[in-house]
């Protein structure tokens, strides 16, 4: 599939790295030339200089031939007018990153059916989406949903007190019949395991586990002691639009919420926008104001300014003052491997959050092997996979199937229905089987059902 | 494989009064009480009830695995409830549950509870073990059952 990608910034080059390592054919369009040689250098691209607004460069990046068309520059117009270009030609998908919400007063429809753009995406709506999602997981520290929402896969840090550490993988999965979860993966340090029945979960480990959603409470109860809640107290730093946003609907789930905003100006204008939320003039970084607002009892802190050393700094004083959780924004990606040591639980990035967005949608219901996720770290892989319509996979237990070393089916999507699958678990024509394998795996993972 | 340790302290009700969920929840933990009297009925009865609300512990097969963990226990303990006529329980295949195993262990996260656990649903994963279960005449037939000293132990 030929795929044009307008705009070479921190999304579109996360989806030229996706994509065309999916081995997608990827134009990337962008007015920076410098910007494009280096892409070009790294990624496995065809780069084409010029704005995205102009029929004549897209012409000339081939759009004719063009299926997928995905417009993420920084600017709202561009994108809008480089998808409604796209309109003359035979695209078949359009996709337009849109920042101002105003676009989004009467829900995201409307600009998307009056321009007949099929998704609008938003980074800030995303984020704000995402972290609210994992604000209803207690102990969660990543979550991706499959299969429509009907399963999850989570990630947790396993800490010394917690019941699960120390035991065996083994002993995890013969849990199955009490407990409906599959341990799928483990970060220790930088590595990326697939477990195996003899691995034993360590404190500090990262444990990525299947289950479906009404499961969650009593497994989180099992292995980590406690049961998702929502948090009671929560801490915004930063009044922009993600804090604004999440402020918001946190109101609506009868949290109590602090939101802490440097700007005087801001916070007059957020007291007046919001009902219930204390709005709090002040930087995050002063103890003394956290104190006083007692930060010790506070579940979460959501450091969503738009300075990634303010979100960073803070969300350790919160927490070094007693707040059990932080969700922390951060903007560059330079970052990310150092914040686990530091003592940052949740890092994320709107543009990798928006881009992920942009490649479940993608996606979705394509060829044979859809990719759906990337660990954090990118060190292993989730793909969906369809079972071929042959005789010879009909009612096969799982467990005949040759998986390769360091692969795993952490569930299976039959239809409406998803199970979480045992090694006696039997195959059905048209299953989506959910797998997750590590780098060297993936070979073996993808001629699985050749003969 | 067998399900109790010998070192373990287990209890056996041959034949269950209880008939309700609630009963046998509260049999089950009456027996742990008398085994372990400083343990409290009410408290124990509440955390394994707090537990089921989570979602049943009935595995299906007529066999469900009620368990805790309970701060005041400093090691493990096990209790075995069979009720010949069956007892609603909620289980994942909306059967009655014949076999009950109640295991309740310490807070500390020292002890092998999960280890513990799945081996307990490994042995009554083998049809023989419950057919012999259910049939079995009396307290020594169960415990030898249980201790895995029968024929039919594969392991």
């Amino acid at each position: 599939m030929r795929i044009m990608i307008v705009g070479a910034g921190m999304v579109g080059r996360h989806l030229c790295e996706k994509l065309s390592g999916e081995g997608q054919e990827v134009v990337l369009v962008d007015s920076d030339e410098k910007k494009l040689r280096r892409l070009e250098r790294e990624l496995n691209v065809m780069p084409v200089h010029g704005t995205g607004a102009s029929p004549k460069v897209l012409e000339k990046a081939g759009i004719e031939r063009t299926e997928l068309f995905i417009a993420v520059t920084d600017s709202d117009e561009i994108n809008l007018i480089a998808c409604i270009i796209s309109r003359q030609y035979k695209v078949k998908t359009r996709i337009a990153r849109v920042r101002n919400k105003d676009f989004y007063a009467h829900g995201t429809s409307g600009v998307e059916e009056t321009l007949g753009i099929d998704l609008v995406i938003s980074p800030d709506l995303a984020m704000s989406e995402e972290i609210l999602r994992l604000t209803t997981l207690s102990q969660a520290v990543e979550v991706a949903e499959f299969g429509h929402g009907q399963v999850d896969m989570l990630g947790y840090v396993a800490k010394e007190e917690h019941p699960c550490v120390g035991s065996t993988l083994a002993d995890l999965r013969d849990l199955q019949d009490l407990y409906h979860f599959l341990v799928v993966a483990i970060t220790r340090g930088e590595k990326t395991i697939i477990p195996r029945g003899n691995d034993k979960v360590e404190p500090g480990d990262k444990l990525y586990l299947v289950a479906r959603r009404p499961d969650v409470p009593a497994v989180e109860h099992l292995l980590f002691a406690s049961t998702s809640r929502l948090p009671r107290k929560v801490f915004i730093i930063g009044g922009g639009p993600i804090g604004a946003m999440v402020a918001r609907q946190m109101e609506q789930l009868n949290i109590d919420v602090s939101l802490l905003e440097q700007d005087p100006a801001v916070c007059e204008t957020l007291a007046e926008q919001l009902d219930d939320t204390v709005v709090l003039n002040s930087d995050g970084l002063e103890a003394n104001d956290l104190l006083e607002e007692d930060i010790d009892q506070v579940d979460l802190v959501i450091a969503v300014t738009n300075s990634d050393t303010t979100n960073i700094l803070s969300s350790l004083l919160a927490k070094h003052h007693g707040a059990k959780k932080c969700i922390t924004l951060i903007s560059n990606p330079g970052f990310v491997p150092m914040l686990g040591k530091l003592g940052i639980d949740v890092p994320l990035s709107p543009r990798q959050v928006a881009a992920n967005m942009i490649l479940r949608y993608v996606r979705h219901g394509g060829g044979r092997i859809v990719s759906v996720a990337s660990l954090l770290g990118g060190e292993a892989e989730v793909v969906e996979m369809k079972v071929p319509d042959q005789d010879q996979f009909v009612d096969l237990p799982l467990k005949h199937l040759t998986f390769p070393h360091g692969s795993i089916v952490g569930a299976i999507i039959r239809g409406h229905q998803t199970i979480i699958p045992t090694g006696e678990t039997m195959l059905a024509p048209d299953d989506n089987l959910i797998i997750f394998f590590t780098s060297d795996a993936e070979q073996g993972v993808e001629s699985l059902f050749d003969k | 494989m067998n399900a109790i340790k010998k070192a373990e302290q287990a209890v056996i009700i041959p034949e269950l009064a209880a008939i309700t969920r609630k009963e046998v929840l509260q049999e089950l933990a009456a027996a742990a009480v008398k085994q372990r009297p400083e343990l409290e009925l009410e408290r124990l009865y509440a955390i394994l009830e707090d537990r089921e609300e989570l979602g049943s512990t009935g595995l299906g097969d007529g066999v469900a695995i009620p368990h805790g963990k309970v701060p005041e226990l400093n090691e493990m303990i096990l209790v075995f409830g069979r009720s010949t006529n069956g007892v609603p329980f909620a289980a994942q295949d909306g059967r009655p549950i014949h076999l009950f195993f109640l295991l309740l262990a310490p807070a500390a996260s020292s002890t092998p509870y999960l280890g513990r656990l799945a081996e307990l649903a490994r042995f009554l994963r083998d049809p023989q073990v419950r057919a012999r279960l259910l049939q079995a005449e009396n307290r020594e037939e169960l415990m030898s059952i249980l201790q895995g000293e029968d024929q039919g132990d594969h392991e």
